[in-house]
């Protein structure tokens, strides 16, 4: 019973520590999920941004560019991997980590970590559905910023 | 099942520590990923922002120092497996006396975060213009 018990554990914790597959895709929000910030604050920073088929390279420095110039505080990369980039934002204390995906159709931005007051309360496939006002407003301009080089590509 | 197994109370509590964020304030490596040749000229350019004072040792060690607000301030940063980590050697207060030698971690940690960013803001920089030079290709 010990040993049947303890396997079904780490093979759970096996399961959610290995990375999702990244693939941005069009939100869609359920709205049973308790506990729940507003539609509104949700789709300001988890909405896909359509590439419409530009280039992926251009995609690429789109999304870095866009954060360089997110209004009022810049994002700084923080690593990447096969269609995502890693970006990091620190602030009096508070931290936070968005993995923006990407692919020919989307770019997508989810939550990866955060530190202070931006940890998620309730993360359902990176889309943090519970969160802190200042998570939203943050993270907004880091979606607005990126959207903007995305339509001027 | 009339009482919890022991495995799986104690796989839980495995699960949870699996699900912990590992993320530090500003003891996170930076990732270079094979972006930064000169790593000299990326960390002088860096700690310049916010006055920090660079130096390397003979044995090719970086170090970042400031004296700021009476705080004397020495960090390392050691560049290893591709990264960049801050790492702090010492934080004392200049002028100690009796009543005053208290030195506030909270604060220092935050000075160590803008170290840490001014030296990811910079790598942004450089990874941003290789994505530009490489969507012209």
């Amino acid at each position: 019973m010990f040993k049947t018990g303890l396997l079904l554990s780490i093979c759970t914790a096996l399961v959610l520590a290995t990375p999702v597959a990244a693939a941005p895709s069009p939100l869609i929000i359920d709205k049973n999920v308790r506990p729940k910030s507003s539609n509104g604050r949700i789709n300001a920073v988890h909405k896909e941004i359509p590439t419409m088929g530009a280039d992926l390279n251009k995609v690429r420095y789109g999304i870095l560019a866009g954060m360089l110039e997110t209004k009022n505080f810049s994002w700084v990369y923080d690593g990447e991997g096969d269609g995502y980039i890693l970006a990091r934002f620190d602030y009096r204390g508070d931290t936070n980590v968005m993995r923006i995906e990407y692919n020919e159709n989307y770019v997508q931005l989810k939550y990866q970590d955060a530190l202070g007051d931006y940890v998620c309360e309730k993360l359902i496939e990176g889309i943090c559905y519970k969160n802190g006002r200042g998570y939203y407003n943050y993270i907004k301009n880091l979606r607005k910023s990126i959207a903007y080089k995305i339509e001027r590509l | 099942m009339k009482r919890l197994s022991p495995g799986l109370i104690f796989g839980a509590l495995f699960t949870v520590q699996a699900m912990a964020t590992e993320l530090h304030l500003y003891q996170d490596p930076v990732p270079l990923n094979g972006y930064v040749s000169d790593i000299d000229a990326l960390l002088s350019r860096s700690l310049q922002r916010n006055q920090w004072t660079f130096s390397k040792d003979e044995t090719g060690h970086y170090f970042a120092s400031i004296a700021h607000k009476n705080y004397e301030i020495k960090s390392q940063i050691v560049a290893e497996n591709d990264t960049l980590q801050v790492k702090l050697i010492s934080a004392t207060r200049v002028d100690c006396t009796e009543k005053s030698c208290y030195v506030d971690e909270e604060k220092v940690e935050g000075w160590l975060t803008k170290l840490r960013r001014s030296i990811a803001y910079d790598l942004t920089l450089v990874v941003r213009d290789a994505a530009l030079k490489k969507s012209f290709e």
